[in-house]
């Protein structure tokens, strides 16, 4: 998968993996996040970093794998904050842990089917950006959505 | 930048204070908000829906999450780069055909190959080359590229010559000079 650099438009390669519980300690007072992370070690959290830096934590995803609903949850996700707003510095971290949460709800044949909890004055920009449609006081991607977040931000085969 | 130690305590109004909605969206899925009672009142009506929408999927949308999940798996596969049986090229293009529902000589049709050079391949009796990997991609109507057709029979192809002592014999006898640093005969 790729980030872009905003400074030049240069894409960069990334990984996404599990966080392990020494790093959830690396995470306690960390000035990179508003999100104390720390508390969340017994939960399956997921960090974005580059290849070309794997110490630096560019994002966490925080899922919950709920079977009887077939279903991934996205709990709570943060871009590290110097890459948020205007003079954030890498582009498209957010939607390649939503798009890693697509792909774990694949693989465990749950169709792509994803869901997260949106405050109300988000819905209509999580649907512009992701694609996610509301069911009850949730939003969820699925099949062909999820396939689309999928091409564009881990195949990096958009149209 | 005060610290918050609990979910749920950095909110959208605490946030929305230095971002703006899209800028929120791009960095962030916040923790819900919503009182134990709430969640639990509103995720029975969640699981109602869903389960109604597991009961009413339609066959399309089972193929094409199958398919998905397929590509998924192929992806994962060669980043690893480590040949696994199940995954050759012939084991694949089997599963494929699984998913779709054709069967080998029905494929070979569609694809417009003989259903004996389909067998083989399908048998790992014989390699496959591009031709039937652009083939596939568009069979698929490109959901799995012939690029990672391609990568996910190279795994084997590089499996292969590593281990392949005979041949690697046999074409070193070929060879009547080595260079060596230092060597100008």
């Amino acid at each position: 998968m790729k980030l872009t650099r905003k400074s030049d438009g240069k894409s960069l390669d990334a990984k996404i993996q599990k966080l392990i519980a020494t790093e959830f300690e690396g995470l306690k007072g960390s000035p990179n996040f508003r999100f104390d992370w720390s508390l969340e070690r017994h939960s399956d959290v997921y960090k974005i970093v580059l290849l070309s830096d794997l110490d630096e934590i560019l994002g966490l995803i925080m899922l919950t794998d709920e079977p009887s609903l077939r279903r991934i949850h996205i709990e709570l996700l943060e871009s590290s904050i110097i890459n948020q707003g205007a003079d954030k510095k890498l582009d498209n971290i957010a939607g390649c842990l939503i798009a890693f949460a697509i792909s774990l709800s694949f693989k465990v044949g749950y169709l792509g089917y994803v869901s997260l909890e949106p405050k109300g004055h988000l819905i209509g920009l999580y649907r512009d950006k992701y694609g996610f449609e509301e069911v009850s006081y949730l939003m969820i991607s699925q099949v062909p959505n999820s396939q689309e977040i999928l091409n564009k931000y881990l195949y990096n085969e958009e149209e | 930048m005060k610290k918050n130690n609990q979910k749920g305590k950095l909110t959208y109004e605490e946030l929305s204070k230095t971002l703006t909605d899209e800028e929120i969206v791009d960095a962030y899925v916040l923790p819900s908000e919503l009182s134990e009672e709430e969640k639990k009142e509103r995720h029975a009506e969640f699981k109602k829906l869903r389960m109604e929408q597991l009961a009413n999927m339609t066959d399309e949308e089972m193929l094409l999450g199958e398919l998905m999940r397929m590509k998924v798996q192929l992806f994962d596969y060669v980043s690893d780069q480590v040949y696994a049986e199940k995954y050759s090229f012939g084991n694949q293009l089997k599963r494929y055909l699984k998913i779709t529902g054709r069967s080998q000589s029905k494929f070979a049709e569609e694809i417009n190959i003989h259903k004996t050079a389909l067998s083989r391949i399908i048998n790992d009796k014989e390699k496959p080359n591009t031709d039937i990997m652009y083939r596939l991609e568009k069979h698929s109507d490109k959901m799995i590229p012939a690029n990672l057709w391609y990568k996910v029979h190279s795994i084997k192809l590089e499996s292969e010559i590593k281990k392949n002592e005979i041949d690697r014999k046999l074409q070193y006898d070929k060879v009547k000079c080595t260079f060596r640093l230092g060597n100008t005969g």
